[in-house]
């Protein structure tokens, strides 16, 4: 898809608005009661651009997703965490597929991913607090996402063969 | 998700699993300080036993918690944040239990007496 075709701008936009969509719709399952802990729907988004057309695409919602979430949802603050969980989920996630491309499966992917983006979290809260007491998170942290991320893996799987169609259709 | 990964996952699982029964274990025994943090200053401690009670507020520069304390275990009731995700934690009794209300960068944590879980 052509980066500067009409085409692309409505797919993002949608992509966008679908992913604004899971983040509202996550606030309403009820909070996981360990601080920092979410299931993460909206990395659904992220893992299925990231997948079919490329990181620098991924990267751009990933930023206006988290930017708009948090002016709509949240506080300029937590804009810190988000971005600095997801920008290094996505990175590894990005590594992860380019370097073991075949060998790994989209729900081990978004397993790893899912942990990255709470280590980043984690990171980046320790940064700001200044205490590196918060690594004892970690551990259950880590443990939760193993679990959140095959939720989203799983997801991403069965929704993928439909996204591959829909990008297909009509592409020039 | 293919054979190999489900192996490498389990066997993370485990681990996990196993550092938190250890710092369950650790935890378990021995006396219990709750420490307050409000943005890296320690803020206040208090010494917990089975017969704490206490119902106080912490007040920080960016808001106000509502700590209540029930038979040694402490709870957030309320606070003036916007994601009240340190009302919705659970409460904390154990070492190692911490409640954190990032907004007002305030961190309640429950650690051991003799100083084992000291990080500064």
């Amino acid at each position: 898809m052509k980066r500067n075709s009409t085409r692309y701008l409505t797919f993002m936009a949608m992509m966008i608005t679908l992913a604004l969509i899971l983040s509202y719709f996550e606030t309403l399952i009820p909070a996981i009661p360990i601080p920092g802990a979410k299931i993460g729907l909206p990395n659904l988004v992220t893992l299925l651009v990231l997948s079919t057309l490329g990181f620098w695409d991924a990267l751009v919602i990933l930023i206006i997703r988290t930017t708009i979430v948090s002016m709509l949802f949240t506080s300029v603050l937590s804009l810190a965490y988000s971005l600095s969980g997801g920008i290094l989920s996505l990175v590894i996630m990005f590594l992860v597929i380019r370097f073991l491309k075949d060998r790994i499966s989209i729900v081990a992917t978004s397993v790893i991913g899912a942990t990255m983006h709470s280590v980043g979290q984690v990171l980046c809260a320790m940064l700001i607090v200044e205490s590196f007491s918060l690594a004892t998170l970690l551990p259950i942290l880590i443990l939760i996402s193993i679990v959140t991320g095959m939720i989203v893996g799983f997801s991403a799987k069965f929704t993928l063969k439909h996204f591959n169609l829909m990008l297909r259709k009509g592409t020039t | 998700m293919k054979k190999k990964e489900i192996v490498i996952l389990a066997i993370v699982v485990v681990v996990l699993a196993a550092v938190l029964l250890l710092m369950n274990v650790i935890g378990g025994n021995g006396q219990r300080k709750l420490v307050i943090t409000i943005d890296g200053q320690e803020y206040q401690t208090i010494t917990l036993t089975e017969e704490t009670n206490m119902h106080f507020t912490v007040e920080t520069p960016d808001g106000v918690n509502e700590v209540v304390i029930t038979n040694g275990v402490v709870d957030v009731v309320s606070a003036d944040c916007h994601n009240q995700v340190c009302v919705d934690t659970r409460p904390a009794s154990k070492v190692f239990d911490k409640i954190v209300c990032l907004p007002h960068k305030l961190i309640l944590e429950i650690v051991g007496d003799n100083g084992e879980v000291d990080y500064q």
